[in-house]
């Protein structure tokens, strides 16, 4: 009998080579997804949008973090803020997409507000008691930038931006990431739990099955991993850089010669050259290096079988019609692979909701990271968990054995 | 059907004209040159669509001529809009990829053929707004191109890839089974 903790099932950790993989009910719960919006994405970095969308004085953009509707802004003082985009006075939005204003007003009843968030103007207030606008703000969520990116958290005992994604930022400079363009991107809503998504990413194990094209540009044998405190690292090779090169798949339906045609980037070091950086940073964004430019993948959480992913892309500017049709066969590549992901995920998101499978095992030489992103998420879902547990069995119960019916208590496989 | 090209007769002009214009040039030469180390026939079938135009390009011949091919060594289909897109230089390449992903162009071939069609778009492409200018269709050269930069939605749910061997993917050697 599995034992529970909260509304799912508890996740011990005894070591990549001697724990199972989460259990199924984390995939599919409706309580723990209301739990992790409530609490956990709460108090995690997320990357909402780009640098260049707020770069001037008045330009902002509106996103959506943990159900919380956002409002990132630049100010007539240079300053970046993030803010709730809720208006004070009935809930309206106090801004809508992205652009550039003066000021905010809520197209509800007409409240305006400063960049900054100070309430400017309640029209027809008259009579109202107790009402002292000048008092009134947006309330304020920490915003932080990293490359061309921005990122809010809605924790204020969250560790720094700087602190969360140190593993990576040392990679921006070989990548002069501040040269490169953003040049637009892809978005998918795939029907699985935002963890099944994630939980691909954190493996190159099914790469030779899932991506046909991908396990031709990357060699098994330059495959290595390093887990950090927020982030970890898959490096992959690729397998003849400077030979007949990688078969790229996708617009050029896979030819020999791809690497001939399109050099790195200038400026990168020998494993930069010839292989892929794949950062995670915890929990929901990935960024890539590539020897041809930035790839970033953001991932929404929409519901407990529902996840949005948005690739965006930052590439050098194409100095010909040639480079531009190159660049855009590694684009076509990188969403042939998540297209591949998708459908693989979807899959397995159904086979969350078997009756007869609860977890299974990670191979312990090939999805380390895996087992780090579960060891991190469980860390930091445990007290939630037992929160949920006190408030709903009360806190007597603690954590309580309950049967599912299917007896998969015990790791499979796991020597006993 | 766009505005800009109203009659497929119009189009199938300026396509001849933009094909004769490269192959006659020293791009032209140069890429004949380049086909003669090509395995596959220097051959490519355009399929123009909205309006209908259908070419074909012999490279290595330095020819172009109406209708398809007898054996084409690739084959791109696409809109007449969006080839104006393309060759106009008004698209990026996360535009370019959408153009295939949303099946909206179409490429087919061996690898070496789509590879050597690639390099050869490169020479190709700045015929294409010089043969505009020349026959004076300012009306293909000033409509507005898309937005680029974008992030897009496809909107229903991908193709299923999963499973499946790629054209390009070496064939397995079939099992017996009996």
């Amino acid at each position: 009998m599995p034992t529970m903790l909260g509304p799912v099932s508890t996740w011990e950790d005894h070591g990549v080579e001697r724990t199972g993989t989460l259990p199924n009910d984390w995939y599919t719960s409706t309580e723990l997804f209301e739990l992790e919006r409530r609490t956990f994405f709460r108090e995690v970095w997320h990357c909402v949008g780009r640098v260049e969308q707020v770069a001037e004085p008045g330009r902002f953009f509106t996103c959506e973090v943990a159900n919380e509707q956002v409002v990132v802004a630049r100010g007539r003082d240079g300053e970046l803020r993030a803010m709730s985009n809720v208006c004070l006075h009935r809930a309206g939005p106090v801004a809508m997409g992205c652009g550039q204003r003066n000021a905010f007003q809520c197209p509800y009843h007409g409240w305006t507000f400063e960049l900054d968030g100070r309430l400017r103007r309640a029209r027809g207030m008259e009579g109202t008691e107790e009402f002292e606008p000048a008092k009134l703000r947006l309330p304020q969520f920490r915003v932080g930038t990293w490359g061309p990116t921005v990122w809010v958290t809605l924790d204020d005992a969250a560790p720094s931006l700087d602190e969360w994604l140190a593993d990576v930022t040392p990679r921006l400079a070989n990548y002069r990431v501040d040269r490169l363009q953003f040049a637009g991107g892809r978005r998918w809503r795939i029907r699985c739990n935002w963890k099944m998504y994630v939980d691909n990413y954190m493996e190159g194990y099914h790469i030779p099955f899932v991506h046909p094209g991908l396990a031709q540009s990357l060699s098994p044998s330059i495959y290595t991993y390093r887990l950090g405190d927020y982030t970890n690292e898959q490096y992959g090779g690729e397998p003849h850089p400077r030979g007949p090169g990688s078969r790229v798949a996708g617009i050029l339906g896979g030819t020999q010669e791809f690497r001939k045609l399109k050099p790195p980037m200038p400026g990168l070091d020998e494993s930069e050259r010839t292989g892929y950086y794949f950062h995670w940073v915890f929990p929901l964004t990935t960024i890539n290096f590539t020897p041809d430019g930035l790839l970033m993948f953001t991932v929404r959480p929409v519901g407990p079988e529902l996840t949005e992913s948005t690739f965006l892309w930052w590439l050098p500017e194409a100095t010909s019609f040639e480079e531009r049709l190159l660049q855009a066969a590694i684009v076509n590549f990188g969403h042939l692979v998540n297209t591949e992901d998708y459908e693989i995920c979807e899959h397995a998101q159904k086979g969350m909701q078997s009756s007869v499978y609860h977890r299974g095992r990670y191979a312990a030489t090939q999805e380390m990271c895996l087992h780090h992103f579960h060891r991190l998420l469980t860390s930091h879902m445990r007290p939630h968990l037992e929160a949920w547990e006190a408030e709903h069995r009360g806190p007597a119960n603690g954590a309580v054995v309950h049967g599912n019916g299917h007896g998969h208590a015990a790791v499979p496989g796991s020597a006993r | 059907m766009t505005t800009a090209h109203a009659d497929a007769a119009v189009l199938e002009g300026d396509l001849v004209a933009f094909f004769d214009r490269f192959l006659t040039s020293a791009d032209g030469a140069a890429a004949a040159a380049a086909a003669a180390a090509l395995d596959a026939p220097a051959v490519l079938e355009l399929r123009c669509t909205d309006p209908d135009v259908v070419l074909h390009v012999d490279v290595g011949a330095r020819t172009v001529a109406r209708g398809p091919a007898e054996a084409p060594g690739a084959v791109a289909e696409i809109a007449a809009r969006d080839l104006d897109d393309l060759l106009l230089e008004r698209l990026g390449p996360v535009e370019i990829s959408r153009l295939l992903e949303e099946g909206r162009a179409h490429l087919e071939g061996p690898p070496p053929a789509l590879a050597a069609l690639l390099i050869l778009a490169g020479r190709l492409q700045p015929h294409y707004p010089a043969t505009l200018r020349e026959r004076g269709r300012d009306d293909v050269l000033a409509a507005p191109g898309p937005e680029i930069g974008v992030i897009w939605e496809a909107e229903g749910p991908p193709p299923s890839l999963v499973g499946q061997r790629r054209p390009w993917q070496r064939a397995r050697p079939s099992r017996a089974t009996d």
